[in-house]
């Protein structure tokens, strides 16, 4: 009797393992391959090209392992699930983001490439020497620095503030540096970070926008000659995707626009596409909200302001936290040039000629001045 | 390809399984032969035919010791064969670049380059294992085999094949002539897997992360906490990394008829180095001991050449852990620490309480772990100084305290998990009517979670995470 019950138990074993398996390795099959995963917001590897030569060097077998693992069936539950189980058993960060306080999702950065980041200085240094322009400067730290407090207790972080006196302090000679870290500071009980984006908010980029104005001498609009309109209530960022932390409150985007009537014109020349207005609507709709800005990553953006006859031109030089930043910029300059260095490689000295621009600002956040490997193509030209 | 994979789990297992138990027992050694094939190249097909060459080279030579049995002389000749043939193909893809690099350091040899070849995966298991059968055929220890299929399939045989355990023909001869799979050796076999997989992919997986922050660390902001922190995850990383290969190929071997030999019994819980060794990696140690120890005379001709034998077995054990340096010292450390067992610590750890003995060995393994963790010997000089607090640096900083509570269930974990406990804790259950369900439950939900962090450790965003 008793080897019976014992039996019924050894079978039940082999049955729910068997089963486990079939059934995954089904859905395997059956589940139709996703080029695009809106939940983590990258590309998916998908399935390798067959051919003997790969499969003999070894690269079909590896690409092939790879295809298994991001195309697996209801991948986004599992990777939700990782991050729960890390959560319950007591880590305080998943995949290189911190799980803060508050419901702050906090980009980890507790490292700099050092080498990277003098190579970066060198880059500006010299490429301001040998411009015509005024050049201007701004780091912008990113949410662990300004929001130190919403770290988890003892998270291990750089300071970002030592590593942007040091830049100022190198580059203030042949640029004017824009230091927006105290009012950021001042400002850190208001909502300028995302919670679940590594971006700062509309609200963090007006607070830069009039310290680079001050540094211009110009004058910023006032925050009330803006219509404020919350665009979206429901935005989960970079931060969010990889972290897979579900239990955090979504983020709002705000969109500014200036009470007086002003007219934009976009050029992205890139993609030839023209806008009609600073922002493209239709992400939105889409897990990428942050691209509501300008249209997202472009190599080259052209903003006319059509109301504005100033012939004052700038060219910015920038990661993504321009993008929420430049809208407002735009209400100063006639026309506003915005490069990514990553996909558009020029000699900006020449551009600069070109375009009739006489000033040039960078704009970079602390991570990303860090370890950007496209400063040096500066001065290729 | 590697048993904690998706690919393993759900491609490459429900297939072999598959068609293994819907063959005919008399070709299921072919299956297994081929379908080992596939799963030792998937990543370097090329070196499938160094495998071969060592499978033939033993298969050949043992038939031939066979066959001279009678002219001692000559079988002995085709065992020394067998045996260097083995140990070049292992010399050459292991230990050439080693070697070169010292000789370039004399004049004459300076424009020598290393060779840059590629380490073969298992190709230190598999010899060691081929070898093993020539010398046993020899020493009349196991019945010679005439077929190839049989024997290709006992040298290649995939759960085994990569990472041991070692297994001696003798262990599995008759398994590979008639094996018959029952329900209860199945459901072993099943829960041996699943036990495995999550102390590879939820333990060593985990916390060797906390390793990986911690060798990082610039010596001088290391505390002192952090390095014993940084080691004790490595520990344990490699213990739960390496003991939970093994349970998986115990495992699946079951799955397919065979039984293999245990591999690890708990070294943790050792009283002295002495019990660690007879504990850890015991394929290996009683490899050593069996074709090397014993044939160098072991401990029966006088106390000077025990040592000497000692002492050559824990080098050689230490160096086929990997070339360099680091290993052969880590075998050096070993063999000292042993011979000292041996001539006076035995009897003195016997009298003392078991806390010491256990507290003593502990810090001896962990110790020898750096040796064994950190390549260049210059690194494993400054974190064995922090260790043992010879540098300036504080015992505690704010670091040490978010990686431990950080760390702190999983390490508990671990800890656990290497004493008897589970196992223990387990058995109690499954003779328990009532709480019987909890295994196939518990076993899921493990194959469930392990699932969940497998998918998500090619986790590697690079598209968009730089802007």
């Amino acid at each position: 009797m008793k080897g019976k019950v014992s039996n019924i138990f050894e079978k039940s074993l082999i049955c729910i393992f068997s089963f486990y398996i079939a059934v995954v390795a089904t859905a395997n099959i059956i589940t139709r391959d996703r080029r695009f995963s809106e939940f983590e917001n990258r590309y998916l590897a998908t399935r390798p090209e067959f051919s003997f030569r790969s499969l003999v060097k070894g690269d079909f077998g590896i690409e092939f392992e790879n295809y298994i693992n991001e195309q697996f069936p209801l991948r986004d539950w599992w990777v939700s699930l990782k991050a729960a189980a890390e959560r319950i058993s007591g880590k305080r960060e998943n995949n290189g983001v911190y799980f803060g306080k508050d419901g702050y999702l906090l980009q980890k950065f507790d490292n700099v490439d050092t080498e990277q980041f003098t190579k970066n200085i060198e880059s500006v240094i010299k490429f301001a020497q040998k411009s015509e322009t005024d050049i201007y400067f701004m780091l912008i730290p990113s949410s662990s620095e300004i929001l130190k407090n919403k770290l988890p207790s003892h998270a291990p972080h750089e300071s970002q503030k030592k590593i942007m006196d040091y830049a100022y302090g190198e580059i203030s000679g042949v640029a004017t540096t824009v230091d927006i870290y105290p009012e950021l500071a001042k400002n850190r009980e208001n909502y300028i970070y995302y919670r679940t984006d590594h971006h700062w908010t509309t609200e963090g980029a007006y607070i830069a926008y009039e310290q680079l104005m001050k540094a211009m001498g110009l004058n910023p609009l006032g925050k009330d000659e803006f219509r404020v309109e919350t665009a979206a209530r429901d935005f989960y960022g970079t931060l969010y995707s990889k972290s897979a932390a579900r239990w955090v409150k979504p983020d709002e985007i705000r969109i500014y626009t200036p009470a007086r009537d002003t007219v934009f014109e976009v050029n992205i020349v890139d993609a030839g596409k023209t806008m009609d207005g600073l922002y493209e609507r239709s992400y939105l709709e889409k897990k990428d909200k942050y691209s509501v800005f300008l249209d997202g990553n472009h190599a080259l953006a052209i903003v006319k302001n059509l109301s504005l006859q100033n012939d004052q031109k700038l060219l910015v030089l920038k990661d993504s936290f321009a993008h929420s930043l430049v809208p407002f910029v735009a209400n100063n300059f006639s026309e506003v040039h915005m490069a990514d260095l990553r996909y558009f490689k020029t000699d900006f000295h020449g551009y600069c000629a070109k375009n009739e621009i006489d000033t040039v600002v960078f704009i970079y956040s602390v991570p990303n001045f860090c370890s950007d490997n496209n400063l040096v193509w500066l001065n290729a030209f | 390809m590697v048993f904690s994979s998706t690919l393993f789990l759900f491609v490459y297992l429900p297939l072999v399984l598959g068609i293994y138990y819907t063959t005919p027992l008399k070709y299921r050694n072919a299956v297994l032969l081929i379908t080992s094939l596939i799963f030792y190249g998937w990543g370097e097909p090329v070196y499938i035919t160094i495998m071969i060459l060592s499978t033939l080279i033993d298969y050949v030579c043992g038939m031939l010791v066979d066959k001279y049995r009678d002219n001692k002389r000559l079988a002995r000749r085709f065992v020394y064969c067998s045996v260097a043939m083995n140990l070049s193909l292992l010399g050459f893809f292991k230990y050439s670049d080693f070697f070169i690099k010292i000789l370039s350091v004399i004049p004459v040899f300076a424009g020598l380059k290393p060779l840059g070849v590629e380490l073969p995966i298992g190709i230190s298991f598999y010899t060691f294992q081929s070898m093993s059968y020539t010398i046993d055929v020899y020493r009349n220890d196991a019945p010679v085999q005439k077929r190839f299929v049989p024997f290709a399939a006992y040298v290649t045989v995939f759960p085994q094949l990569i990472a041991g355990p070692i297994v001696k023909y003798r262990e599995i001869a008759e398994q590979l002539a008639d094996r018959k799979s029952s329900v209860s050796q199945c459901a072993e076999g099943v829960k041996r897997f699943i036990a495995g997989l999550a102390k590879k992919v939820l333990i060593a997986n985990n916390i060797g992360r906390l390793w990986d922050y911690a060798k990082e660390l610039p010596a001088g902001e290391m505390s002192v906490a952090m390095a014993w922190l940084g080691i004790t995850a490595f520990a344990f990383q490699i213990y739960f990394d390496f003991s939970g290969y093994s349970d998986m190929a115990i495992g699946l071997g079951k799955l397919l008829g065979f039984e293999f030999p245990e591999n690890f019994n708990y070294p943790y819980t050792s009283r002295s180095v002495t019990e660690f060794w007879r504990r850890w990696h015991i394929s290996l140690s009683t490899w050593f001991r069996e074709y090397l120890y014993i044939p160098l005379g072991g401990n029966r001709h006088g106390k000077f050449k025990t040592y000497r034998n000692l002492f050559i077995v824990w080098a050689l054990t230490g160096f086929w852990h990997g070339a360099g340096w680091n290993f052969l010292l880590w075998g050096v450390y070993f063999a000292v620490i042993l011979m000292a067992e041996k001539a006076f610590m035995l009897k003195a750890l016997d009298r003392t309480a078991r806390p010491v003995g256990h507290a003593y060995t502990l810090i001896l393994v962990w110790i020898g772990w750096v040796l064994f963790a950190l390549e260049d010997l210059a690194g494993t000089g400054s974190y064995l100084s922090v260790m043992l607090g010879f540098t300036g640096n504080g015992f505690i900083d704010g670091k040490t305290i978010y990686y431990l509570l950080s760390f702190g269930p999983v390490l508990l974990t671990a800890a656990i998990g290497s004493t008897a406990l589970p196992a223990r804790i387990c058995r109690h259950i499954e003779r328990h009517p009532g709480l019987k369900t909890a295994v196939p439950v518990g076993c899921i939900l493990l194959l469930v979670l392990c699932t969940a962090y497998l998918v998500d450790s090619t986790y590697n965003p690079f598209l968009y995470f730089r802007f």
